[in-house]
């Protein structure tokens, strides 16, 4: 037990009590808000990237290639999620919480990370396995990106998606250690971990 | 380890310890049209019973034995699936508001429909994980307002609700994962007078059961009010507390009412006579 008797005596104050004057949300139920992504965000970010552009007739690509168009890549999805015509209330209220609490990580780091994936390969199955405000995890089921550089005898598709999550995380105002851990078999399975390093 | 432990723990660890079971996608692709709200993560409409309980009673009035088993197997079947709940204790509590996030103070269903509780004086319940972001989609739930908080004030919080003497469990939404934090008591948390009063088990027993220290107890009847399920009583002949193990639900808040520490828990799994009562 974290505590006993003598301590819980000195606990004071009422739960039901604001923590901050102004924290407390009210809702607006005139307001008809909209939480998902939408099909046109896909459409707007495809028309200026798509994956087949990493690769070229040469074959083997460079990492300094990739990374620069993984930075390109999440710079383009950030300008666009956060404009006008795409920022949804999801997007809206992880932003608000994480001004009122000084918490940024996970999740306005995530919101990137999971926008990235649905533009870039919408069909693809993944989830996140862990979300707290140390560590966050997402797992990949069958990468298409990862399938497509396999299929042509690739193997540093995570420097892609680890420069695009660079970009996010700088957004975010966070410093994180990520690290990605594929299936070699080339099948689609990958695990990415990023870790808070510094709170931002 | 219970069952939920065993299906949804990670390697042998309690399961509402596990992370993966607090981690949810915040997106998916919009549907085309106005989208349903999805009532399996409304609490409100989730009420862990509350809508079986009419059929339950008229069951038991009518004395079929047999009924009222088939409407709890068919009531629990679907809830193992998509919304129950387990009692922890404080230690446990603390744990989780480090590993769930966002956390957000909001009002108690159960106490506002039982009790007529006013909003403003009924913030004991907590709303976790990224579907808090889309809280406005249920304004009748979330009519009080949210209050979102760090984990350190969600801990102060709890230990003010713990001393206040409520009943903490974590609540399910979609099995496995966990999207609420109740702190309530008998009866006006729905969980718990389903439990007591019809042995409904949408609420499950935690780990730990209480146990009194015969020497240390003074007999000072401190722990008797905060037992929210019939546990302890004081021996008539003693006039020491008795825990009643069997009834016990491993909550703790006999623990900390206790001024000579004559209280402690014990692992439920390492009684034989309880690891498979919960």
């Amino acid at each position: 037990m974290a505590l006993d008797f003598k301590v819980l005596q000195k606990i004071k104050g009422n739960p039901s009590n604001e923590v901050a004057p102004g924290r407390r949300m009210k809702s607006n139920p005139d307001e008809d808000y909209v939480y998902d992504l939408p099909k046109e965000l896909i459409a707007s970010v495809s028309k200026e990237f798509s994956i087949e552009r990493l690769f070229g007739p040469e074959g083997e690509i460079s990492e300094e290639f990739l990374a620069n168009q993984g930075r390109a890549f999440m710079g383009l999805l950030i300008r666009e999620a956060d404009s006008e015509a795409f920022l949804d209330r999801t997007g809206e209220m992880i932003e608000q919480v994480a001004q009122q609490t000084g918490i940024r990580f996970p999740h306005v780091f995530e919101r990137y990370v999971e926008l990235g994936i649905l533009t870039l390969r919408p069909r693809d199955a993944w989830t996140v396995t862990e979300a707290t405000t140390k560590a966050l995890k997402v797992r990949s089921f069958n990468c298409s990106l990862g399938k497509l550089f396999a299929e042509k005898r690739l193997n540093n598709c995570q420097v892609f998606c680890t420069a695009a999550n660079e970009v996010a995380a700088e957004k975010a105002g966070i410093k994180l250690l990520m690290t990605c851990s594929k299936n070699e078999d080339g099948n689609g399975i990958c695990d990415q971990a990023f870790h808070l390093q510094q709170r931002g | 380890m219970c069952w939920v432990c065993e299906k949804y723990g990670n390697k042998g660890e309690k399961w509402y310890l596990n992370p993966e079971n607090y981690a949810r996608r915040l997106y998916k692709v919009r549907k085309e049209g106005k989208e349903a709200a999805g009532s399996d993560a409304d609490p409100q409409s989730a009420g862990m019973g509350a809508g079986v309980v009419a059929e339950l009673v008229k069951a038991r009035i009518s004395g079929n034995l047999e009924w009222e088993e088939e409407i709890k197997r068919e009531a629990l079947e679907h809830a193992y699936q998509t919304h129950f709940g387990q009692v922890v204790t404080l230690d446990e509590y603390l744990q989780i508001l480090d590993i769930a996030y966002p956390l957000a103070k909001m009002t108690c269903g159960c106490r506002r429909v039982q009790r007529g509780m006013p909003d403003d004086e009924n913030f004991t319940c907590m709303g976790i994980g990224p579907g808090m972001y889309k809280w406005e989609r249920w304004p009748e739930t979330y009519r009080g307002g949210v209050e979102f908080v760090t984990p350190e004030e969600a801990k102060e919080w709890a230990l003010m609700n713990h001393k206040e003497g409520r009943v903490q469990t974590v609540d399910v939404f979609g099995t496995p994962y966990i999207g609420g934090l109740c702190q309530c008591e008998y009866p006006g948390c729905v969980a718990v007078r389903n439990r007591i009063d019809y042995d409904f088990k949408f609420l499950l027993k935690g780990h730990t059961v209480a146990k009194v220290d015969r020497e240390k107890c003074t007999g000072c009847k401190s722990c008797l009010g905060r037992c929210q399920f019939k546990a302890l009583n004081l021996e008539v002949y003693t006039s020491k507390a008795y825990v009643d193990m069997d009834q016990c639900f491993g909550c703790g808040l006999c623990v900390t009412a206790c001024p000579t520490n004559a209280i402690e828990l014990f692992d439920r799994e390492n009684m034989p006579g309880l690891a498979e009562n919960w």
